[in-house]
């Protein structure tokens, strides 16, 4: 399988650097190259076609992707899919993922932010005045993705650690999609969209790699990572996901 | 003088390098109060000894070498590739600076 | 008068873009952080953003400089 050099680049600045061994590292580095670097190429590969779609789509003054990306993102999500982890932690263990509970607070207002970020292409683009005026769109509120809210809150229940899988595969997937897009468009608008989200999908990203490596050190702590990925890279779920 | 230091520039604030060096208990990141609640590094970080914040930090040219200003996120090779250079997690206190 | 952001001691809380009638605040354009600025064209003078904002210096009230001769 030749691997990307968009991917490879990635692999080399974001994968593969750890600070020291141990057998977190060791079950991350397994599963990365075992399980998830097929997909991540194939992700690569569909992500630069896109992006192409998407430039052309904001050259024609089509705002469908904006749409999609404010009624994904924003308080909506931040509140289905953040408040169901933030809650689902039980208190005798809060003290030991408490970090990890700050950064679903993080992500929170990275949500929102990306949320603002869909309104200004949609207002900027002359989609809409106001933001308020999507309020009575249907396109910006409705998610016809079965699984997209389901998905991201049905993890943590099961572990706090099988967020970590999430974290670490679901946001590789998003900062690759993003950094093919960056990597094709030109409009300025797509840029807007994107540039800061890269850099908060990767630090999600970040968030994941963190919980594997200092956290997933025998069989019982890697078993809840290894079960989500069995989820997430099904069949079924890669295909309503559009993946 | 702190070996790291944050360009606040690049920095996204993420806390990440805050909690991985709070989890290896070096604890040298500290979240400034003012002007505004950003992130900060002091003398008690042991890099070039340590390089934990560097290999979890997301954002291109946010933490640098203080003495040369060189960006070390993402982080160089030199300073992960060899694996005679990481310590183990395990045996903590930290090894000395060389 | 109209009013600009400080940058140098937002919180980026987004409680002036919620606040605004105008719809004038906005992400910073093309910035990688979580930072707000003001449209000036859009901006209106209200101030009603003043009253929400938890930071004192980080909305700041100027002049807007009119062309003479006009």
């Amino acid at each position: 399988m030749d691997v990307h050099p968009i991917l490879d680049e990635w692999l080399e600045q974001w994968v593969w650097p750890t600070p020291f061994r141990g057998p977190g590292i060791d079950f991350r580095m397994r599963i990365t190259t075992e399980r998830l670097i097929p997909v991540w190429n194939r992700i690569v590969h569909q992500a630069l076609e896109r992006a192409k779609v998407l430039e052309e789509r904001f050259n024609q003054g089509d705002y469908t992707g904006a749409l999609g990306g404010y009624s994904g993102e924003g308080p909506r999500m931040s509140m289905n899919q953040m408040s169901t982890q933030l809650l689902s932690v039980p208190v005798a263990e809060q003290e030991k993922y408490l970090d990890l509970l700050r950064m679903r607070a993080r992500q929170l207002w990275d949500e929102v932010k990306h949320g603002s970020l869909h309104a200004d292409v949609l207002i900027l683009g002359g989609h809409v005045q106001r933001e308020t005026d999507l309020m009575a769109e249907a396109a910006a509120n409705f998610r016809g993705s079965r699984s997209y809210f389901g998905l991201t809150a049905s993890f943590p229940h099961i572990h706090p650690l099988a967020r970590a899988a999430q974290n670490y595969h679901t946001e590789a997937g998003a900062c690759l999609g993003i950094r093919c897009t960056l990597e094709v468009n030109e409009h300025p608008l797509a840029i807007h969209e994107n540039l800061s989200q890269y850099y908060e999908e990767l630090m999600h990203f970040m968030e994941g790699k963190y919980q594997m490596d200092m956290f997933c050190l025998t069989p019982e702590d890697q078993r809840p990572v290894e079960e989500a990925l069995d989820y997430l890279l099904s069949p079924a779920f890669i295909e309503s996901s559009g993946r | 003088m702190p070996t790291l230091r944050i360009d606040h520039d690049k920095c996204t604030e993420c806390r990440m390098c805050y909690v991985a060096c709070e989890e290896i208990g070096i604890n040298a990141v500290y979240i400034d109060l003012e002007p505004r609640h950003r992130f900060e590094i002091d003398d008690t970080c042991t890099y070039p000894g340590c390089v934990v914040c560097l290999m979890y930090c997301p954002a291109p040219g946010s933490i640098v070498e203080t003495e040369t200003g060189r960006s070390l996120v993402p982080p160089p090779p030199e300073l992960w590739r060899d694996p005679a250079r990481r310590w183990p997690r395990e045996s903590l206190p930290l090894p000395p600076q060389t | 008068m109209k009013v600009y952001i400080s940058q140098e001691h937002c919180i980026a809380c987004g409680l002036c873009r919620e606040v605004c009638p105008e719809g004038a605040v906005h992400p910073k354009f093309q910035d990688i952080h979580h930072w707000f600025e003001v449209t000036p064209d859009a901006c209106t003078g209200e101030a009603i953003c003043l009253e929400y904002c938890p930071v004192p210096e980080a909305l700041v009230q100027y002049e807007v400089a009119t062309p003479s001769g006009v």
